[in-house]
């Protein structure tokens, strides 16, 4: 678990309504830009038991295009479940 | 075909002699369709070249032509001009010869290390049927990485402070809650074949402090295999610890079976046909093991009396008396379990994380893992732009993907609704 009062030295994040750490979710490199997405994935693999409970990424518009093309395009195809169904939720922010 | 990039002018290489020589028409390259049937859907150039396969120059040479060293007469001709990793221009060639065989050339020198292949960089046999698209795969590809690397160049910004293997960059990274993480890939006959395993291991953990153990499994002994259920086989096991946890390792043994005399292709499925990879994994603080995890492995106390330790494993490792390829056994110190790595082709990936404090050493089929990097190649080939942080997208061109992805999600769940009228449903997008 990483500390939240580490002075990185990057912009400061906007802050987001019920949200604790409002910073890009893309893991694959360091984004500083603004959150403007959100993906829900289901948690649990077994979807007939219709889990919920996956954590809301939050993801600047770049990373929430990669996220769901990553999702359609490679990840749909290795585990062979549909990608709307490993998603709970997703779209803008704020609506 | 090819994409230009951002803050960079599109350059595109003249090429000269784009006639064929002799007889024979001009053929468009991948015009029947092989550049799609070997790298999987419709073929993507690398992401940051404006070269395309029809940019090949193709020359069937009908009565041959002596051009090799050997005597063999070269009977067709394959010509590129390219970038190389030097960044300049450079006449890239593939001469097939009467035998069938290729022999890639640049500026008319062979090329080290011949052809090698987009997914995990293993090395292509002359006589692969497949090598002719692997070789314009892999000129295109140098191309955009010398293309990229001079926008890089050009743009003359600094790297982020936090890049590098310096210690500056690893106080950068901790004083800002980032760390480095690299992933490396490589079949196991190319490792066999090239230096050996504890070398490949230790050259990509430089920073690891629970030291790599390798050792030759010994099967000789039929007790040893009969140990578990049955003869012949072996279950696979799973098995977790974190110092936090009190109550010790977890295990639970995988619907998983297989008869390490004779490797069959079932090796890295699980007994309902899904691919299965193994892994070992640790994390470490200082020089301690915090916490592992590990599945598809064997516990290091029952194969104990099997073992033969490796201090420096040659390049292919023999049994004594089969004098056929041995199976490999790798743990790490501190840890109770063993990977074992098969005779023959499978696939290694070595990810560290955390700055070096995790490492992870998998093992998986070569084919299923060939085709999953193919998949994620043209990801990333097809989504370039979007992956080059560098490039500044429009409001408009995002907006148009974002519409694309969402228009495609709710395909899929009209579909799911209309194929599972009493079955689970999604949400929806909540828009």
């Amino acid at each position: 678990m990483k500390s939240m009062d580490v002075q990185t030295g990057f912009p400061d994040l906007e802050i987001v309504e019920g949200v604790e750490n409002p910073r890009c979710s893309w893991n694959e490199s360091v984004c500083t830009a603004s959150v403007e997405y959100r993906i829900r994935r289901r948690a649990g693999e077994d979807t007939a038991e219709s889990a919920v409970g996956g954590e809301v990424e939050l993801l600047c518009p770049r990373h929430y295009v990669l996220s769901l093309a990553r999702l359609l395009e490679v990840h749909e195809a290795e585990c062979g479940t549909p990608a709307a169904e490993h998603l709970a939720e997703y779209g803008p922010l704020n609506q | 075909m090819g994409l230009p990039i951002a803050g960079c002018d599109r350059y595109r290489n003249d090429v000269v002699g784009r006639a064929a020589v002799g007889s024979h028409a001009k053929k468009t390259y991948g015009a029947d369709g092989s550049m799609d049937r070997v790298l999987g859907a419709a073929y993507h150039a690398p992401y940051g070249t404006p070269l395309g396969p029809d940019d090949v120059r193709v020359e069937e040479l009908a009565h041959g032509e002596p051009g090799r060293s050997d005597g063999r007469a070269v009977v067709r001709r394959l010509r590129l001009r390219a970038r190389g990793t030097d960044e300049r221009d450079h006449e890239h060639e593939l001469r097939v010869d009467e035998r069938g065989l290729g022999h890639p050339l640049v500026d008319g020198t062979p090329l080290p290390g011949g052809v090698v292949g987009p997914a995990l960089g293993e090395q292509i046999a002359p006589d692969d049927p497949d090598l002719e698209v692997l070789w314009v795969d892999q000129v295109l590809r140098g191309d955009a990485e010398a293309r990229l690397s001079m926008c890089e160049a050009a743009r003359a910004a600094p790297a982020p402070p936090w890049e590098g293997d310096g210690v500056g960059a690893a106080l950068e990274r901790a004083e800002r809650n980032v760390v480095s993480y690299q992933d490396e890939w490589a079949s196991t006959e190319d490792v066999r074949k090239d230096e050996s395993l504890s070398t490949w291991l230790r050259r990509h953990t430089p920073y690891m402090t629970a030291p790599w153990e390798l050792f030759r499994l010994d099967l000789d002994s039929e007790e040893c295999l009969g140990h578990r259920v049955e003869k012949y086989v072996f279950l696979r096991e799973y098995a977790c610890r974190d110092a936090q946890d009190s109550n010790g390792p977890r295990i639970r043994y995988l619907l998983h079976a297989f008869d390490p005399r004779n490797r069959a292709p079932e090796t890295f499925q699980l007994v309902d046909g899904t691919p299965f990879t193994a892994f070992i994994g640790v994390r470490t603080d200082g020089p301690a093991v915090v916490a592992y995890d590990a599945d598809g492995v064997l516990p290091r106390d029952l194969l104990e009396p099997h073992l033969v330790p490796l201090r420096d494993l040659g390049s292919v490792p023999l049994d004594e008396r089969t004098e056929a390829e041995s199976w490999v056994a790798v743990g790490i110190a501190g840890t109770p379990m063993l990977l074992l790595i098969p005779p023959g082709p499978s696939v290694l990936r070595l990810h560290t994380d955390d700055d070096g404090a995790l490492t992870v050493l998998e093992l998986s089929d070569l084919e299923v893992t060939r085709t999953s990097r193919l998949r994620e190649k043209r990801f990333r080939r097809r989504w370039g732009r979007f992956l080059d942080e560098n490039v500044e997208l429009a409001q408009e061109e995002i907006d148009r993907a974002v519409r694309e992805l969402h228009e495609r999600l709710e395909r899929r769940h009209e579909t799911l609704a209309a194929d599972l009228p009493a079955g689970p449903r999604v949400e929806g997008q909540q828009r």
